[in-house]
């Protein structure tokens, strides 16, 4: 029996398109601890709050394309008051307060979200929305089915839709704060805070900004999650696949977070087949990317582009 | 003392932190154009003067006065703004830049160009980028820093990465320089230039220095004005020739090794 090339590159490319999800939502995490040197715990409600927030709104009537800047703005005002009333406030405390803030603010988040949605679960066909927005007057039908073939294969056209969302976000995140004065200011500030201050970076608008662009990431990596596991509180587990990526790529790299996602991606996938069926165990997708990353840590202590130790003095 | 107003004021200041009192009822002037030496023993307050200086703490009680502006309880940009640059006692450069990224920062509080602009490269954001770069230049060239531009600042030794962090604080302009012992752990020749680069600060731009330095020898050497600090309490405050002969300050100083 030969190896079966067309599954198995079916099975790399799905990996890959996962991976880019992954990346997106790690990225949200190194940017907050880059810039604030503290773990968002909040990372996964922030994905949910934002994901609510535009089902809700399409929900009651309101047009995709005016549903999704609202909810944007929505995440840029959350931003501003995450600085003003939590980061301003904490700024010379020890990390370990910020930490539990983070925790503090995951369970207003919620709670909030509760109390001004609901929790019921909410299906997203984001798909559907696309396909009467972008495609129907031009009479394509790039979503109207759901697989695409190439080289033989069978990709999800939503998986390829997401695909390119996530890696442009990345794209555009990157050059951000790689080119930019502001990257250069958050770069400053996830180094030496105290130093960036004295230089005259203003600390405040680093930190809005930031979460403000993670809300944002939060937003988007929400709602292409979303259509696979629907709008409820289970989306808060989204984050869960990040962890292992954050692992391997290290809190403070961008391009770790995107390789890191891609090898989790691919490994993920890879594993789930053929070390599954080796082993005769089943549900490994679980897990598996967690023993991924502590293999890989075994190797490399100090992840892929480790430059300091998770600790800031 | 060299002649002119002061252009800083320090007024009573005491600095608290929970029992232990950094700075006790300290005043003292700093006037323009002049080099002012503040020394004492380990833990006498100096690093914590300097904090309350450009307004990393707050202090309980006094007033910071900088050219004719209550600026107490300023933020540090906001001293920044007013022409204020520093260096720290334990390097505060960003590890994970290069030399001269680093010195790019000094230069933040002069963009006036949106993030668009500079991700785009356009209008005013090309403009302030040539005059960032021949500012850095300037100030690369002064500080004799050409050969390691693009060298990540964590892989420089010790005493360059004072040198860089000085040129960080340069590049900005400021009307007054901080330094927090910028010559600690340096061999001799090290020091030797980092007090010609003060001297020469001070006489080609007319930037007014206030500094922190244990070397006695070097003190005497660069200051006009002495401010000596120990165990919170202001204990001499003259030229060096007069902080020389008091005697509070030559017991302060007896048995202790620097
Ligand atoms: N952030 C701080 N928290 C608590 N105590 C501090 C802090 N900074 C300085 N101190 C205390 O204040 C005193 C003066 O310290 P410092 O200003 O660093 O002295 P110096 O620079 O003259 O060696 C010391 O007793 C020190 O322990
Ligand atoms: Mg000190």
């Amino acid at each position: 029996m030969g190896f079966d090339w067309v599954f198995f590159t079916e099975l790399i490319v799905g990996g890959l398109m996962s991976g880019v999800m992954y990346s997106l939502v790690a990225i949200g995490f190194v940017l907050i601890y880059k810039s604030s040197g503290i773990f968002n715990f909040a990372q996964g409600t922030m994905l949910l709050f934002a994901a609510l927030t535009f089902v809700k709104l399409t929900e009651g009537g309101v047009n995709f394309w005016v549903a999704l800047p609202v909810s944007m703005g929505t995440m840029v005002v959350f931003g501003i008051l995450v600085e003003r009333f939590m980061m301003r406030p904490l700024a010379n405390q020890s990390l370990l307060s910020l930490f539990m803030a983070t925790v503090g603010l995951a369970i207003l988040i919620e709670g909030l979200a509760q109390y001004m949605w609901d929790s019921a679960i909410h299906g997203l066909q984001l798909a559907d929305f696309l396909d009467l927005a972008l495609l129907d007057p031009v009479n394509m039908t790039i979503f109207v089915v759901d697989y695409i073939e190439w080289l033989d294969i069978l990709i999800s056209k939503f998986d390829v839709f997401a695909t390119i969302v996530a890696g442009t976000m990345i794209l555009i995140l990157a050059v951000f704060f790689q080119k930019t004065r502001t990257g250069m200011s958050l770069r400053a500030v996830s180094d030496d805070h105290l130093a960036a201050m004295a230089v005259g970076i203003p600390l405040s608008r680093v930190w809005a900004l930031v979460w403000a662009v993670t809300g944002i990431i939060a937003l988007i990596a929400g709602l292409l999650w979303a259509e696979r596991v629907s709008v409820s509180f289970t989306l808060v587990e989204a984050v869960l696949k990040a962890l292992p990526v954050i692992l391997i790529g290290g809190l403070t790299s961008i391009p770790g977070a995107i390789v890191g996602g891609l090898i989790i991606g691919v490994g993920e996938k890879l594993g789930e087949i053929y070390l599954g069926d080796l082993i005769g165990v089943q549900g490994i997708e679980t897990w598996f990317s967690y023993f991924i990353a502590l293999v890989f840590l075994l190797f490399r202590p100090s992840g892929l582009f480790g430059l300091k130790t998770i600790e800031r003095v | 003392m060299a002649a002119g107003n002061p252009i800083l004021q320090i007024d009573n200041i005491t600095l608290v932190f929970g029992g232990v009192t950094a700075l006790n009822g300290i005043s003292f002037d700093v006037a323009e154009g002049e080099i002012c030496a503040v020394i004492g023993p380990n833990g006498a307050g100096k690093s914590s003067m300097l904090n309350v200086i450009n307004g990393v703490y707050v202090p309980q009680e006094g007033r910071v006065v900088f050219k004719g502006q209550d600026c107490t309880r300023m933020r540090p940009r906001q001293i920044a703004q007013l022409g204020m640059a520093r260096t720290f006692q334990n390097i505060g450069l960003f590890q994970g830049m290069t030399v001269l990224e680093n010195i790019l920062t000094g230069r933040c509080m002069k963009i006036r160009s949106t993030w668009l602009e500079q991700g785009l490269n356009i209008g005013r954001a090309r403009r302030e980028e040539v005059e960032n770069r021949r500012a850095v230049e300037e100030v690369i060239e002064f500080l004799h820093l050409q050969g390691i531009r693009k060298t990540p600042v964590g892989k420089l030794p010790y005493g360059l990465q004072k040198r860089v962090e000085l040129a960080r604080a340069l590049v900005a302009e400021p009307t007054m320089l901080l330094q927090d012992e910028p010559m600690t752990g340096m061999n001799l020749e090290e020091k030797k230039d980092m007090s010609c680069f003060a001297l020469e600060i001070n006489r080609e731009y007319g930037t007014t220095i206030v500094l922190i330095e244990h070397d006695m020898s070097v003190v005497m050497d660069i200051s006009d004005h002495v401010v000596v600090l120990d165990y919170g309490a202001k204990i001499g405050d003259g030229t060096p020739d007069e902080v020389k002969n008091n005697q509070d300050v030559i017991d302060a100083y007896l048995g202790v090794t620097h």
